[in-house]
């Protein structure tokens, strides 16, 4: 499970959706074990599955049949398709809203199906971008655990996120980005050092350049707040 | 109005206040209003102008448009309280409610709304007759028609509730049937304008007992008659308060069906039986077809871009059916009529298949779909869609010009095999013109307004071609398409399958 960190604009989207083969790249290769793939095009559409920040799915399909049209254009011989989605419909509670349409439901309903559409795939490769936005804490432990499965049994999880304290948990690496370059990457074994707890939000504000934001955010809410009580 | 950022931000910053929702629900009611009487000048003022003393039976139709749009409506605002749970907080307050508060606030927020389509043609009645009592007579009618509207779509609802529970509804079927009631009246007024002697047909002056059992048919001789003495007028006002009563009574005593409907439906677990087991691989072509269809048909706007076309071929087909000539017309203007409308179906139809992704386009990005089967996808929906409007044309105008089978056969081959060929050149352009990564697809994603004219001469020309190629090779056989029909329609078969075939290895090489 690798992280991708980053603060906004520093080109974390853009290097998923390259991963993903959503978009394609100006220069550079992509390489798996070490080698390069032959028809990345063709490999990333039948083994990778990519959930974007925002879902943005079909808005007069129900759920069943948004996540049935995404198996069934990945054409791989999957077996235990369904059981698979029932499984993890059930697990994040959206199985009594699969047959509504799209539209009808929230914004984190939605989000649950998008996920749902990438999981019950069953691909090698799973791309989360920021997916977990939006999504109750119930449901965000539901898809780490799950993650967390996916990553014992030999597959791959590639996660964009905010939240450092869920990246913390989960991810066996991470990869710091800023303004569109890689600036940090290791094993969290190896950043973590002396297993202090918070220390990947430290570490992401000292590579970012914004190692004393704490002091100045504590100085705008001196200014804003305590200037009035005296 | 829920679903709008705009409105939930607002929402939000006023701390949900009751009366902003309220206000905001008035302006959307006043917007609708001010439609719906402008829609009915146009129409009542266009028949009426052509033909005064069709007044009632353009009426008429206006009012069996209220109950049509009334009957969708109620339907969809039901589903809508079911669907999005609305009524779930307020639910233990239902039973200590009477009958009347379900169908009172529908009628208040959207029901109202619509008696402003029944203003024009009752003013122009009053106009010409200046009888002071058809004017109460009328609105009352518009009354009624409402609430018969709201029994027949909530009760419509409550049977869609008992034979899918839990499931989603026929929206598919429900809009066909919208587009449906829309053309009816779209046909009623081009009839009562360019064939009057056709309206007769709506003189049904229904006897004992349908008069009950059909009341709105019988509305034209209660309400639209000036009345000779006062036994007559005291009957028909009897009758319409009667109607209006009925029609009230029985929108309370279905009001606890559809509460109980609204209720069971909500957050319960979906009964349908599960499925097991294996994906059918259909192809991806297939599965993007299916799911093309699902959305074209489901959303009205959609359907109705879609029928567009048809409906600019609207008073060419009436033509033909209503001033139908007895003895045979050449094939070959038959021919011409459904080319017409088929070089019209592939530029709207190829806009529409694509634009209807709007947003949704990143997921053919996330599915990694490649430019060859979205082309092949879309240009094969949108050919089913074409087929389900123009062959039913075709069997009419064929059937009225008097033409031969063979003719229907050829010329419907001919028909689909050119709409196949000018859909993948045209979607091909259209495709060519959004870069790789775009994620959103919209009506300016083609070249802006050049790029949408290209793409109406593309489907044009390439429509053409093979009509226009067997014409030239035609006369230098000195064939004529009007005296060899039949070897001018098998020219244009044998051209239109050799540039089909050209259009699909165009397509294989863009396999990317």
């Amino acid at each position: 499970m690798e992280g991708i960190l980053g603060p906004n604009g520093s080109g974390k989207t853009t290097a998923l959706r390259i991963m993903a083969g959503i978009v394609k790249m100006d220069s550079g290769t992509i390489m798996i074990d070490g080698k390069e793939v032959e028809d990345y095009k063709k490999f990333s559409s039948t083994s990778i599955s990519y959930v974007p920040e925002v879902p943005v799915l079909y808005e007069t399909l129900t759920g069943d049949e948004y996540c049935d049209t995404y198996a069934k254009v990945r054409k791989d011989s999957d077996t235990d398709y369904y059981k698979r989605k029932e499984r993890i419909a059930d697990a994040l509670s959206i199985s009594g809203v699969m047959g509504k349409p799209i539209g009808t439901l929230s914004f984190g309903t939605k989000q649950k199906i998008s996920i749902l559409s990438a999981l019950a795939s069953d691909p090698q490769i799973l791309i989360l971008d920021e997916s977990l936005n939006g999504l109750d804490p119930a449901s965000i432990i539901v898809v780490k655990e799950v993650i967390k499965e996916m990553t014992s049994t030999g597959h791959f999880v590639i996660f964009s996120t905010h939240l450092l304290d869920i990246a913390e948990i989960v991810c066996q690496r991470v990869q710091i980005l800023n303004k569109g370059k890689r600036v940090l990457e290791g094993n969290m074994d190896d950043l973590q050092g002396d297993g202090e707890s918070g220390f990947l939000e430290k570490l992401f504000l000292n590579i970012t350049g914004n190692g004393d934001l704490i002091d100045r955010a504590r100085r705008v809410g001196d200014y804003l707040f305590r200037s009035k009580d005296s | 109005m829920k679903s709008s950022k705009r409105f939930n931000e607002e929402l939000e910053r006023r701390g949900f206040s009751t009366s902003y929702m309220r206000a905001m629900v008035r302006r959307s009611g006043v917007i609708y209003g001010a439609l719906f009487l402008v829609f009915s000048i146009i129409l009542t003022f266009g028949t009426v102008s052509h033909n005064p003393s069709a007044i009632s039976a353009s009426s008429f139709s206006i009012f069996l448009y209220e109950f049509g749009i009334n009957s969708f409506g109620s339907f969809s605002w039901i589903q809508g309280l079911k669907n999005q749970g609305i009524l779930e907080s307020s639910k233990l307050l239902f039973p200590n409610q009477n009958g009347f508060t379900l169908p009172l606030g529908w009628f208040l927020n959207t029901g109202f709304y619509t008696l402003f389509l029944d203003i024009p043609p009752v003013v122009l009645y009053f106009y010409f007759n200046r009888n002071f009592e058809t004017l109460i007579l009328q609105m009352i009618w518009g009354l009624s028609c409402i609430f018969l509207g709201f029994l027949f779509g909530s009760s419509l609802s409550v049977l869609a509730g008992l034979s899918r529970k839990g499931g989603n509804i026929g929206s598919g079927f429900l809009n066909a049937l919208k587009l449906f009631s829309l053309t009816s009246v779209f046909i009623l007024f081009d009839l009562t304008i360019f064939y009057p002697s056709y309206i007769g047909i709506f003189d049904f002056a229904l006897k004992y007992p349908l008069d009950f059992i059909f009341p709105v048919l019988n509305m034209k001789f209660i309400a639209f008659q000036p009345h000779v003495n006062f036994d007559s007028l005291v009957a028909s006002f009897s009758w319409t308060l009667f109607y209006l009563l009925i029609s009230l009574y029985a929108s309370y005593f279905i009001s606890n069906k559809i509460l109980d409907n609204i209720f069971e439906g909500h957050g319960t677990v979906n009964k349908k039986k599960k499925k097991s087991g294996s994906v059918k691989y259909r192809g991806i072509i297939l599965s993007l077809i299916s799911k093309d269809l699902k959305i074209a048909t489901r959303d009205f706007n959609n359907i109705s871009t879609f029928f567009i076309p048809v409906f600019f071929s609207l008073p060419a087909l009436l033509e033909v059916f209503v001033n139908r000539r007895f003895g045979s017309f050449p094939p070959i203007y038959t021919y011409v009529s459904i080319f017409v409308l088929t070089s019209v179906s592939v530029s709207f139809y190829a806009i529409q298949s694509l634009v209807m992704e709007g947003k949704s386009f990143i997921n053919m990005r996330i599915w990694r779909i490649s430019n060859r089967d979205l082309i092949l996808s879309k240009t094969l929906s949108s050919l089913i869609i074409f087929l389900f409007f123009a062959i039913p044309v075709a069997i009419i105008m064929i059937g009225a010009n008097m033409n031969d089978l063979p003719y229907l056969i050829l010329i419907s081959i001919d028909a689909a095999l050119a709409f196949l060929f000018s859909s993948i050149l045209t979607i091909y352009f259209m495709i060519s013109k959004i870069p790789d990564d775009a994620v959103n697809i919209n009506i300016y994603s083609f070249g802006g307004t050049l790029g949408i004219i290209v793409i109406f001469l593309i489907s044009a020309l390439s429509g053409a071609l093979s009509p226009i190629g067997s014409y030239i090779i035609g006369a230098f056989l000195a064939i004529s398409p009007i005296d060899f029909p039949s070897v001018f329609l098998g020219m244009v078969l044998v051209l239109s399958l050799i540039l089909t075939r050209i259009g699909f290895i165009l397509l294989s090489e863009k396999n990317n």
